[in-house]
């Protein structure tokens, strides 16, 4: 129970802002093996919400239908009012759900900075024309997004390897630059797969602060995807718990430690401080 | 050493963004284009007709293979072909009594059309598959130019390049030629550099390494890797076309084979795959070492009074040629480009080697 | 042992870039031979040159022509225009002015900037078929019979060997899938039409190493006579397809492209009957050749290649083909007095009149408007160990053969 810096929004309750993702009765079967069995879920503005579950609960299968990367069977999909079920990832990104990978997924070959700027690929109106005459138009483009991502950098302390190549930073600092990508964009829904994944305790808690801030500053929804408890239960308003890809509690924080299912997904495990293998 | 970067502050963005950030560097930059632009008066008529027109133009048309190979990482071996079908279409519109640089254009998009056509199976497969249906349309395109007078140019398959003009004022000379060549390479350098710096170059790497990190912030695949096959092989094909007027002055289907389409990859990758400057070292390699390592073991022999068969002597250079690219490659894989960097990151921070990233 | 790789290559590249161009020697008159010794001409480029380089070095033993001297520069191009373009620019600042390639693309590459530079390029046996015109291409020397040409011989052949009337017999074109392959259709197409027999061609795709489909085909058109278009490996290939299918040997006559050993692969007794189109007389017993072997290899012992070579069929075709320029060069000096420079030289080759050097070469006579000296040629016969003349030197059809060169130079001025 560390991850609390100061700020408690975890027992703030819901937000009051208006639904901004939902999700109805997805279904996403493998062959034999149904990964997300009818998932419910909705997020408001503003509001950090967790999926938690075991290792193969469907977690990753959840964001994969939510960012477009498989087509559920069954259920629907509506983001800011608009069904995006069946569009492709690009789309969905274009109109503002930004996602991290448990695994990371940065552009080896590229400075810090030049993946931050992919960040704000949707955002920018350059082509081969604006490329080609890159000193009459492109540059004031490059610039203007340039500044928006040295405030990203910022906010997420990077100023000093904003130069490096990814492929040299430890996976705190990776992690933290794959965030900063998905900030960059400005999006409404921050979609994040185990951003802790890998992280010592000082580095998780600093993760954590960096969410609440994005949160805090953009104004970002979160959908949070971790099996670290600990940290899961500090941060966010609500909490969503899956099995088998079924869907088995719901609720506060506070609720969901006590809540029976819970625990016995979690059986053979100490209360809360997270699954250790 | 010379590349020191001490006292040296960025306090715009666009100083920060600038393509040589180094003085020094840019100073290197500055002197390598005068002297370019002196050349004619500095290096014998030979030296600039054989060596640097031919080296300048193929240096662009690697640039425009680069960004495809080295940034959008779609292999390609059918780049021979894409510069046949700039330069043959170039070269017949020229015929109809088009400008010199509406001809050029002209290649450069047809090239760029039918470039991207077969540039269409890499939204689906990629490797060896894309390579199998590159590698097609190198056949089909020699098989066209063999079989259809009409565009090679009647029974002898040869097809003579007009003379070209450039508002009014022809090109006849070599000089004219080479800095027509320069003036055209140094465009393309400055486009793939700028395309390197901006959203889309940085889009086309990104769907190198991973595309459905790609999508995920929003970048159409399909959309970028189709864009890259056109603009490779919009460059190509204006390469290949202005290899026809500026340099070869007649066009053959041979110019534009598959062992050319062959030394076009060998270029890029000995050069360094997405390097500019190795873009220019690669072709440079690639193109003249075979001629001066022949000269070179002629001189030698000569020198050495050792008497060795016509036979032998042409087959030496071959030998030594494939050993030094296979040398280097062992010795540097990241091509002649990262050899360049390694010289410029000693010197940068010369004399304090322990501080070398 | 980094370091020993870089110092080798510095040291290679340097001695490259230091090669000074030699000064211009008085009284020396220069070849070029950029040749492709490497890629695709590699059956005939080391005997051709050789012959050519002999020859030169004998005329040079015997004190020269006329006070002049032969030089040449040879430097392999592996076939592809770039070198060749770089090995033209680089001899030709060199002082040579007198071209020979042996290789059509590369040939058909500089052929634009010769012209434009005036200097002389020979193009016997490969090229452009249509230097023969001499008006619309005045640097450009054939100096012996084109494919066109090469075909209306070996179809006189045959008109003859049948007694004079080919009504009704069928003719067959078995040909590379190649520019080169195919420039003998349109002239037999026509002389189907003369002389009424019944044409039909084969193409077999590059590099034509498998025939036996198109041999499948050739079998079914039941032909009288085959005419084989190729070169290189696809030679002997071609000769094996035909007595695999039984085909009668002394009925299939190929194009200038064959030689003895092409015969030794395809088994030098089985081949027996094999006929070819011939311009130049092989073997060692011609005076010229005998003088070479005498003079060069015995005596100065600076013959250029390996002593078995000499007197091969590719290696009296390259005497054939520098012996016309020697003898300009002889024309030139007579006439024209010194210095001799290349637009005497090239004068003086409009110049050369029933030249055969001794018999080993048909004769030709070179006009300002007949590039190619008369087109003429002969068959002979592979009798198990030699090439056996069947023929006299001839020509035919000199009227077809020119319609053709007129239509295709015609289409080259268009472009000009």
């Amino acid at each position: 129970m560390a991850a609390g810096t100061g700020a408690a929004p975890a027992t703030a309750g819901v937000p009051a802002g208006d639904v901004i993702l939902n999700c109805t009765s997805l279904v996403r079967r493998f062959g034999g093996l149904t990964a997300v069995d009818r998932v419910s879920l909705s997020l408001r503005e503003g509001e950090i919400l967790a999926v938690i579950g075991p290792n193969g609960s469907g977690k990753t299968t959840l964001i994969n239908l939510i960012t477009g990367f498989y087509k559920p069977q069954e259920g629907r999909i509506v983001f800011a009012g608009q069904d995006i079920t069946r569009l492709r990832p690009h789309t969905i990104a274009r109109l503002g759900v930004a996602r991290t990978f448990q695994n990371l997924a940065l552009f080896s070959g590229m400075s810090v900075l030049d993946n931050i700027l992919l960040g704000r690929h949707i955002h920018m109106r350059s082509n081969l024309l604006s490329t080609a005459l890159y000193w009459w138009w492109g540059v004031h483009e490059e610039e203007r997004h340039r500044r928006a991502v040295e405030e990203v950098i910022d906010l997420l302390q990077l100023e000093a390897v904003r130069h490096e190549p990814v492929e040299l930073l430890p996976i705190g600092v990776r992690r933290r630059v794959e965030l900063a990508r998905a900030l960059a964009a400005r999006p409404r829904l921050l979609v994040l797969d185990e951003p802790m994944a890998g992280m010592n305790q000082e580095e998780k808690e600093y993760m954590a602060r960096f969410i609440l801030d994005a949160r805090d500053e953009l104004g970002t929804s979160v959908l949070l995807i971790e099996h670290h408890m600990d940290v899961v239960m500090d941060i966010s308003d609500r909490v969503v718990v899956l099995n088998y890809g079924v869907q088995i509690a719901e609720g506060l924080p506070q609720e969901i430690m006590n809540h029976p299912a819970v625990i016995a997904a979690y059986l053979g495990e100490r209360r809360f401080d997270g699954p250790r293998h | 050493m010379f590349y020191r970067e001490c006292g040296v502050r960025h306090t715009t963005y666009a100083a920060d963004r600038a393509l040589a950030v180094i003085p020094f560097e840019r100073a290197l930059l500055v002197l390598l284009i005068v002297l370019a632009a002196a050349a004619p008066w500095i290096v014998t008529d030979l030296f600039l007709v054989s060596y640097l027109t031919p080296w300048l133009i193929w240096t662009a048309a690697v640039l425009g293979l680069n960004l495809l190979m080295g940034w959008a990482g779609q292999i390609h071996l059918g780049y021979g072909a894409v510069m046949a079908v700039g330069a043959y279409t170039a070269v017949h519109v020229a015929r109809a009594g088009a400008p010199f640089v509406v001809a050029v254009a002209a290649g450069g998009l047809v090239a760029a059309v039918i470039g991207s056509l077969f540039g269409l199976p890499a939204l689906r497969v990629r490797g060896l598959y894309l390579a199998m249906s590159t590698l097609a349309l190198q056949v089909i395109v020699d098989w066209i130019l063999v079989q259809v007078p009409a565009i090679s140019g009647g029974a002898q398959a040869t097809l003579l390049v007009p003379r070209p003009h450039i508002f009014g004022i022809p090109l006849v000379t070599d000089q004219a030629r080479y800095w027509t060549a320069a003036v055209f390479t140094l465009l393309v350098a400055l486009f793939v550099a700028n395309v390197r710096r901006t959203d889309v170059g940085r889009a086309l790497i990104a769907l190198r390494e991973k595309d459905y990190a790609a999508a995920v912030i929003g970048i159409n695949v399909f959309y970028y890797k189709a864009l890259a096959f056109f603009v490779s092989s919009f460059i190509g094909g204006m390469s290949g076309a202005a290899l026809a007027f500026l340099y070869y002055r007649a066009v053959t289907p041979e110019q534009f084979g598959l062992n050319v389409s062959i030394m076009a990859v060998a270029m890029v990758i000995v050069g360094g795959l997405g390097s500019i400057i190795g873009s220019f070292f690669g072709a440079g390699f690639i193109l003249l070492a075979p001629i001066w390592i022949e000269h070179g073991l002629r001189e030698l022999a000569a020198a050495l009074s050792v008497h060795i068969s016509p036979s032998t002597l042409a087959h030496l250079p071959l030998v030594i040629y494939g050993g030094l690219i296979t040398g280097f490659l062992l010795l540097e894989p990241l091509g002649l480009a990262k050899l360049y960097d390694n010289v410029r990151n000693y010197l940068r921070v010369w004399p304090f080697g322990y501080t070398k990233k | 042992m980094r370091r020993w790789v870089y110092w080798v290559l510095v040291l290679v590249l340097a001695a490259g870039l230091a090669a000074v161009p030699a000064l211009a020697q008085q009284k020396v008159i220069t070849f070029g031979f950029p040749v492709d010794y490497t890629r695709v001409y590699v059956f005939v480029a080391e005997e051709w040159t050789q012959g050519m380089v002999d020859y030169l070095t004998l005329m040079n033993l015997k004190g020269g022509v006329g006070g002049y001297t032969f030089d040449w520069r040879v430097v392999d191009t592996g076939n592809e225009p770039q070198r060749g373009i770089e090995a033209y620019e680089r001899f030709r600042r060199e002082g040579a002015t007198i071209f020979n390639f042996i290789s059509t693309p590369v040939s058909n590459a500089v052929a634009p900037r010769a012209m434009e530079d005036g200097v002389i390029l020979l193009m016997p046996f490969h090229g452009r078929s249509d230097a023969a015109d001499g008006q619309t291409f005045p640097w450009l020397f054939s100096l012996g019979a084109n494919y066109w040409s090469q075909a209306t011989v070996i179809v006189q052949h045959i008109l003859e060997a049948e007694g004079g009337n080919l009504r009704g017999k069928r003719i067959g074109l078995v040909h590379i899938d190649s520019p080169f392959g195919r420039e003998p259709i349109p002239v037999l197409e026509e002389l189907s039409r003369r002389l009424g027999f019944e044409f039909q061609s084969f193409a077999f795709p590059s590099p034509g190493t498998e025939q036996s489909a198109t041999w499948a085909q050739v079998r079914r058109f039941r032909p009288d006579w085959v005419l084989l278009w190729s070169a290189g490996p696809s030679q002997s290939v071609g000769v094996r397809e035909a007595i695999r299918n039984g085909f009668p040997l002394d009925r299939l006559v190929s194009v200038i492209w064959l030689d003895e050993k092409d015969m030794n692969i395809v088994g030098a007794a089985q081949a027996r009957g094999v006929k070819r189109f011939e311009a130049a007389v092989p073997g060692r017993e011609h005076p010229v050749v005998q003088e070479i072997l005498q003079k060069v290899y015995q005596e100065a012992g600076k013959g250029f290649g390996k002593i078995e070579n000499v007197g091969s069929t590719y290696y009296v075709v390259g005497i054939a083909s520098v012996a016309p320029v020697v003898e300009a060069v002889r024309i030139a000096v007579e006439r024209f007095g010194e210095p001799v420079t290349v637009d005497k030289i090239r004068a003086a080759l409009e110049m050369v009149s029933n030249f055969d050097l001794n018999g080993l070469m048909p004769p030709i006579t070179i006009t300002p408007q007949d590039h190619e000296g008369g087109g003429m040629g002969r068959i002979s016969q592979w009798d198990g160990s030699r090439w056996v003349p069947v023929t006299d030197w001839m020509s035919a059809f000199r009227d077809v053969v020119w319609e053709m060169v007129y239509k295709s130079s015609a289409q080259f001025r268009q472009g000009q």
